[in-house]
């Protein structure tokens, strides 16, 4: 689609313009799935207490540089493929349909990980500020049970919370942490502000993969805005701008209240705080210096921003289901939808199902909820997500590398930053990889270390395999993976589909 | 391409909007069945049918090309070719669906409405104001399921009119609502004549079927 044609005095693509998407909402929609809060109180603590790095502050400024690199070929691309909803849909178009469906399983297991894990965090949260205000002592799965039956009903009935509310509490959680972060600076432990939590010299040190992969977490859900290029009011513009100004907003929130919390206990004390503190460091460190009443709705935030990524994720993986369904490369089921509310039903089950087991498993082993469901499930969701931007990345840099592809994407664009984002994000998982006991807290020559990537490897394979089955057995279902529901459309493809707009 | 003839399908002009209007909601007391958003993409859809049945447009190529400019004797499809006809470009499908689709499900109650067979209820909630079409006739409103169903039984070839018909039902999913436990029967028995159906009109429903796709993915 050449730009000038959408310039043109159209009535009926001015009149559709006008009810799309803006750069805010866009924001929105990619803050409300990387929950402020959940990030600063959770991840960064247990990133602290589990990695034992007190970089983790410059990771998050590290993170965001390097995936606002990646974003630069990724949103290129999403105003060339059509259906530019999903990770996979751009190593399909890069890498071809084997590589596409691997990493589609990929996706699966990384975004039901995050998910599931985010239940322990929850547990934990609920169970912490209803045994300090409301006198219950409830065991953490019982909350964990709660949030999962009232994200059942909603994923089902496909209700979302209503965007003034999410609002509010994302912009009450925001405003909570900044205040709680600029009481934290101008308490000092010892009386000096120390910057050593920021300083490159302490990042790159032995912990550098798992300070970088901890932080990597915290931004999962910025890849969202993409999903939504169909349905923003500028696809050259809108996408990019609320992907580079989510990162913006989150990449200095993340550094600046993880670096406060680290100022406020002395960088020397803060992997030991966050150790006996968990989630509620944030809070405690501030305490002595704010009115309660402040505290108490903080606490109550971040049981809220856990519950509202909860249901983002669980969506996530619902359309990842609906998309595969309706592609034929999983059971054709879970493309169905319910069409009274546009659910994907089956997607949305079958999610509600994985994480039933998953917090039944974790109650009846007893394995501690916050560092070994919240912190390491959500983290290794982040090291998938990793994994499949280092493929996306390759994958944008072989798309753009034919000239016929790259028609209004200069070679900086196109070629350079997909390159130089490719040699970033690997390297980062390449650390990651070889820090994985720092980065899960256990032992050098603990066997976890290599089984739980090692899930990822499998998916992988099995998605390779299945893809080459599908190949020989069904043709017409290998035809169209990596169309999602556009592969009712199998007409040969035609850029005009998204054209003219 | 057939030209459907009488009866309750529309005498002279092929009203197949308002039999996706009327498959779209409950026969006996008009509460939709459909998500309002894909609702809207299915009855733009029918309008569109309207017109490529009466050979005033055509899809090609994913594009909504006119071919007649000649006017339709239904006010309500005049005001949709004079839309397409305003245009000085061709828009694909999508585009149309997407456009049409935000009144369409007002523009067709309101013409069912005109021929006396729906009424309009309005009732006031605290926050929303809210119209139900409950049909005057409920052997007129459940005509359309029953002439669908009796033709897939039968087996054999639906014209083009049931066969668009048929199509934008599979495309919204909704005969997954309507017939609990004959909806795989019925797709199996449209799928064959779907894909025998003619280009414009196999175009039609695969871009409705995924414009609706794409509604459940971008759901905000």
């Amino acid at each position: 689609m050449s730009p000038s044609r959408r310039e043109s005095s159209s009535s009926v693509t001015a009149a559709l313009a006008r009810s799309r998407l803006g750069v805010w909402p866009l924001v929105w929609i990619v803050m409300a799935a990387a929950a402020p809060l959940t990030v600063v109180a959770g991840g960064a603590t247990a990133g602290f207490a589990v990695t034992g790095i007190t970089g983790i502050p410059l990771g998050y400024v590290v993170v965001a540089l390097i995936l606002a690199v990646f974003s630069i070929g990724y949103v290129a691309m999403s105003r060339k493929v059509v259906n530019a909803g999903a990770f996979y849909t751009y190593i399909t178009h890069g890498l071809g349909k084997p590589a596409g469906v691997a990493g589609s399983f990929v996706a699966v297991v990384g975004y039901n990980l995050m998910q599931t894990g985010l239940y322990g965090g929850f547990g934990v949260a609920a169970h912490d500020f209803a045994t300090a205000h409301l006198g219950t002592s409830a065991p953490w799965w019982m909350w964990a049970m709660l949030a999962w039956a009232l994200i059942a009903f909603l994923g089902g009935r496909r209700i979302d919370l209503n965007g003034r509310v999410l609002a509010v509490l994302l912009i009450a959680e925001i405003a909570v942490a900044i205040v709680l972060a600029i009481v934290q600076v101008s308490h000092p432990a010892g009386g000096n502000t120390s910057f050593t939590t920021l300083s490159p010299g302490n990042l790159f040190t032995a912990g550098l993969g798992a300070a970088l992969a901890t932080a990597i977490a915290g931004f999962v859900g910025f890849e969202g805005t993409a999903v939504f290029s169909e349905e923003s009011k500028d696809p050259q513009k809108t996408v990019a701008r609320a992907t580079y100004l989510a990162l913006a907003i989150i990449g200095v929130l993340y550094a600046f209240c993880a670096w406060t919390m680290s100022v406020a206990t002395g960088p020397d004390q803060i992997v030991a705080r966050a150790t006996s503190d968990g989630s509620q460091l944030i809070f405690n460190l501030s305490s002595p210096y704010v009115p309660a009443a402040l505290i108490t709705l903080g606490q109550l935030l971040f049981v809220t921003s856990l519950f509202a990524a909860l249901l983002a994720f669980h969506n996530t993986a619902a359309r990842y289901f609906y998309a595969l369904g309706r592609e034929g490369v999983l059971p054709s089921a879970l493309g169905k939808t319910s069409p009274k509310t546009r659910a994907p039903i089956y997607g949305s089950l079958l999610q509600t199902a994985i994480a039933l087991i998953v917090i039944a498993t974790y109650m009846l082993a007893g394995w501690d909820p916050f560092t070994r469901m919240f912190f390491w499930l959500t983290v290794l969701g982040g090291v998938a997500v990793l994994i499949l931007m280092c493929a996306t990345s390759v994958s944008v840099l072989v798309y753009f590398f034919h000239p016929r592809h790259r028609d209004g994407v200069g070679t900086a664009r196109g070629i350079l930053a997909p390159a130089l984002a490719t040699v970033a994000l690997g390297a980062v998982l390449s650390v990651t990889l070889v820090q994985m006991p720092i980065l899960l807290g256990v032992g050098a020559t603990s066997p976890v270390r290599w089984q739980l990537p090692g899930v990822f490897a499998v998916a992988a394979v099995l998605g390779a395999v299945w893809a080459l089955v599908l190949k020989a057995r069904r043709p017409d279902v290998y035809a169209v993976i990596g169309l999602g529901a556009n592969s009712a459309v199998t007409e040969p493809a035609s850029p005009l589909v998204t054209a003219g707009r | 391409m057939t030209l459907p003839h009488g009866g309750l399908r529309g005498r002279g002009w092929p009203l197949l909007a308002d039999d996706m209007f009327r498959l779209a909601h409950r026969d006996s007391t008009g509460t939709p069945l459909l998500d309002p958003h894909v609702a809207g993409l299915g009855l733009a859809a029918a309008l569109l049918g309207e017109l490529l049945l009466t050979g005033h447009v055509s899809v090609r190529s994913g594009l909504v090309v006119v071919s007649d400019r000649a006017a339709p004797s239904d006010v309500l499809a005049h005001t949709v070719l004079d839309q397409l006809l305003s245009e000085r470009e061709q828009h694909p499908v999508r585009t149309w669906l997407a456009y049409l689709g935000r009144s369409a499900v007002e523009e067709v109650a309101a013409r069912i409405e005109r021929a006396g067979h729906l009424r309009a209820e309005v009732s006031r909630r605290i926050f929303a104001r809210t119209v139900r079409y409950v049909p005057t006739d409920m052997n007129t409103a459940a005509w359309p399921w029953a002439r669908l169903a009796r033709l897939l039984r039968r087996g054999g070839p639906l014209d083009d009119f049931d066969t668009l018909l048929g199509g934008l039902v599979v495309a919204a999913d909704l005969h997954r609502v309507v017939l609990i436990g004959e909806a795989d029967a019925f797709f199996t028995a449209m799928r064959p004549l779907l894909t025998a159906a003619a280009d414009p009109i196999r175009e039609l429903i695969t871009h409705t079927r995924a414009a609706a796709g794409d509604a459940v993915i971008t759901k905000t």
